[in-house]
């Protein structure tokens, strides 16, 4: 785990929403990942997690920033260019009904990334397709059916087999679990751990399941409006976060045991996060936060380290 | 008029509402409703799915009660029915009963239902926008509602709306009343959706999934308001679920359902430490806990729920069931006394069952067969 796979430096990715309104929905995140390591970006709706996970994918052009894949630089690249790009690197998306055509069957969901990139014919192809339809728990025979046949979790199996088709280094899954049943959760996640294990891939697990990202996750970033405000190894933030709004998200994530549940002490965050057009100046999280002074409103703070490792965007640390 | 027919238990009610007095049940202790051997099914093309299987359970008069299980286990179709929501067709009601406040609501007219719709039963669901006409302001819908029910002006009833508003914690009701549904946010909707829902002082307010299209922080903000609104007001929750989290949070009772049937039924302590179904076991098992490390696999289920067209013969969770043995794919197992409150539906708590594998982890307290 020396040297990253991926190398995201200020990212910015605006959205221009008419009458010279700007969104900025991703601004000046900067992060890595190592090979073979899982990052999970946890956040709450809005917060830029989608986004950012898209515009590292390059489905988004960004707006300002670099992104370094495998020692090549992305940024910038045309659709063409980025062919090679794409077999290293591929997505998994949330919604397992939205993101399988409904007019092909299984089989040809799978073999699409196979035939872009020219990487097995004839009963080669036949063999490939019914390797990956069996590594992710599928039968040979699935491969006729049509997307409406499956249940969700099978579904998400097919999504998850069409990412593997070319053999990727690194998967981008966009809350490949929040649309599933809680027993059908589990076994998409045994079923992701035990891919990464073997193959080594390495992962942006995006979700807002806090629980699931820890279980997961090597290492864990917390959005917040289009900036990561808290980055650190799983263990170390769910054993002591920093960030006041990590603290709050924890806090508020239910914890299925009734003893557990009703001694904790909650932080209850005032109102709702501010829209990301026009965001507020300084800290972003500072009209909601507990501990926010006049700093925290003219300035905005940096993502720095506090602890080996564990690095905070707050005046606090 | 109908509307007059529980004036003594609205101004009961409306006592409880005022801030300072203590919440006091209708009438404590009691059954409020009663859910008996209900079997709903649709017909469809593909053939009749049998959605509710049986389905029985009860809630208290100020209890919170959850019903938790996965989609299409028939929890929602349930309360639709005790609603009366069900569509009719392709929906049709085999049997049971619905004892809601000492009457049979299935036995009830469509006209007599809307006098209780609203007023005695309040709901939320899920989603808060679908739950709101986009074309009127908030205030006026919530009116609409109390006007419906209450033999009040239209001024007063806009009154009681700003002042429902006031009582969900959203700020400037006033203003907020006037607005349409798009200027609020989904958390200040959902809260809408309560105020709304509790409007009429209803006996029992249904929350099907209410926290599960909003984010975590906002979801824990209205699980505290629901939780201050239980505590100062007495009032009686049915809650529907499948996080395990906010049940754990919100309720004392559990019903757990699978595959159109209760499997287990307990108070919050018998369901989350000694839970003695396996299917309860195992989905308490495939959620991990933040506040803990697990190392290795999950405990996950194999498989997926049965089809409801055919739904299996035996035990339905049997195919998935590692403890499965002959007579849980032939028959389906009845409830089982385990303790107080504490019912499961699975044969190997049987008495016949020499090896039960949850002997020692669950309470032996009068174990008898019911």
């Amino acid at each position: 785990m020396t040297e990253p796979v991926l190398l995201v430096e200020n990212l910015r990715k605006y959205f221009e929403i008419g009458k010279r309104q700007i969104l900025k929905a991703v601004d000046d995140v900067s992060f890595t990942v190592a090979r073979g390591e899982v990052l999970g970006i946890v956040g709450e709706s809005g917060c830029g997690k989608t986004t950012l996970g898209r515009t590292v994918a390059r489905l988004y052009k960004p707006t300002s920033g670099k992104i370094v894949f495998d020692s090549e630089d992305t940024t910038n690249k045309s659709d063409a260019e980025l062919l090679g790009f794409r077999k290293k690197l591929q997505m998994i998306f949330q919604d397992p009904y939205a993101s399988l055509d409904p007019r092909m069957t299984a089989g040809e969901i799978i073999a699409e990334p196979i035939d872009v990139h020219t990487l097995a014919r004839g009963s080669e192809r036949t063999e490939r397709i019914n390797y990956l339809l069996n590594l992710v728990g599928l039968n040979p025979e699935h491969a006729n059916r049509f997307p409406h046949e499956f249940s969700g979790g099978q579904r998400q199996r097919i999504g998850i087999a069409r990412a593997l088709a070319v053999d990727p280094e690194f998967i981008i899954a966009d809350e490949p679990i929040s649309s599933l049943d809680v027993s059908i959760q589990a076994q998409i996640v045994n079923l992701l751990t035990r891919l990464q294990e073997e193959r080594g891939l390495s992962f942006m697990f995006i979700a807002h399941d806090l629980s699931m990202v820890r279980h997961f996750s090597h290492r864990v970033a917390v959005m917040y409006l289009g900036k990561i405000v808290e980055i650190a190894p799983s263990g170390k933030m769910h054993a002591s976060p920093l960030h006041p709004y990590t603290k709050a998200l924890m806090s508020a994530n239910p914890i299925p045991d009734p003893v557990v549940e009703n001694s904790r002490t909650r932080i209850a965050l005032p109102g709702e996060v501010p829209s990301p057009i026009d965001p507020p100046p300084g800290c972003r999280f500072a009209e909601r936060c507990p501990h926010a002074h006049d700093r925290c409103r003219e300035e905005e703070p940096v993502l720095k380290e506090a602890e080996t490792g564990h690095r905070v965007s707050c005046f606090l640390y | 008029m109908e509307r007059m027919e529980h004036t003594t238990t609205n101004k009961e009610f409306n006592q409880a509402l005022t801030p300072g007095k203590p919440g006091k049940p209708v009438k404590p202790a009691e059954t409020l409703l009663s859910i008996e051997d209900l079997h709903v099914s649709f017909h469809t093309y593909a053939g009749e799915v049998r959605a509710v299987r049986g389905v029985t359970y009860s809630v208290e008069q100020g209890g919170s009660l959850a019903v938790v299980g996965e989609s299409g286990c028939g929890k929602t179709v349930t309360v639709q029915t005790v609603m009366g929501l069900t569509p009719i067709p392709p929906g049709y009601i085999k049997g049971g009963k619905v004892i809601f406040n000492g009457q049979d609501l299935l036995q009830l007219s469509e006209k007599q239902m809307q006098s209780i719709r609203g007023k005695d039963m309040g709901m939320i669901f899920q989603d808060p926008m679908t739950g709101l006409n986009p074309t009127m302001t908030v205030g006026r819908q919530i009116a609409e509602t109390v006007q419906r029910h209450q033999n009040v002006s239209r001024g007063e009833a806009m009154e009681r709306a700003v002042e429902m508003l006031s009582l969900v914690e959203i700020p400037n009701p006033r203003v907020r009343a006037n607005q349409y549904p798009h200027q609020f946010s989904g958390g200040m909707r959902q809260r809408a959706m309560i105020a709304m829902a509790l409007a009429c002082e209803p006996l029992l307010l249904i929350a099907d999934e209410p926290t599960t299209s909003l984010d975590v922080t906002i979801q824990s903000q209205i699980l505290d308001l629901l939780q201050n609104l239980q505590e100062r007001l007495g009032m009686t929750i049915l809650l529907i679920s499948h996080n395990l989290g906010v049940v754990a949070r919100l309720s004392k009772s559990i019903v757990v359902m699978y595959a159109g049937k209760v499997v287990e039924t307990g108070s919050s302590s018998d369901i989350f430490y000694n839970a003695a179904h396996p299917y309860t076991r195992a989905l308490l098992r495939s959620v991990p806990r933040m506040d803990r490390e697990i190392r290795g696999e999950l405990a996950s289920i194999p498989g997926t729920p049965p089809d409801l067209f055919q739904p299996p013969e035996g035990c339905a969770f049997a195919p998935r069931c590692k403890y499965a043995m002959k007579v849980c794919t032939k028959c389906d197992a009845q409830p089982i006394k385990l303790g107080d409150n504490h019912y499961v539906s699975c044969w190997l708590h049987h008495e016949a069952n020499p090896n039960n594998p949850f002997e020692n982890k669950s309470e032996n307290g009068g174990r008898n067969s019911d």
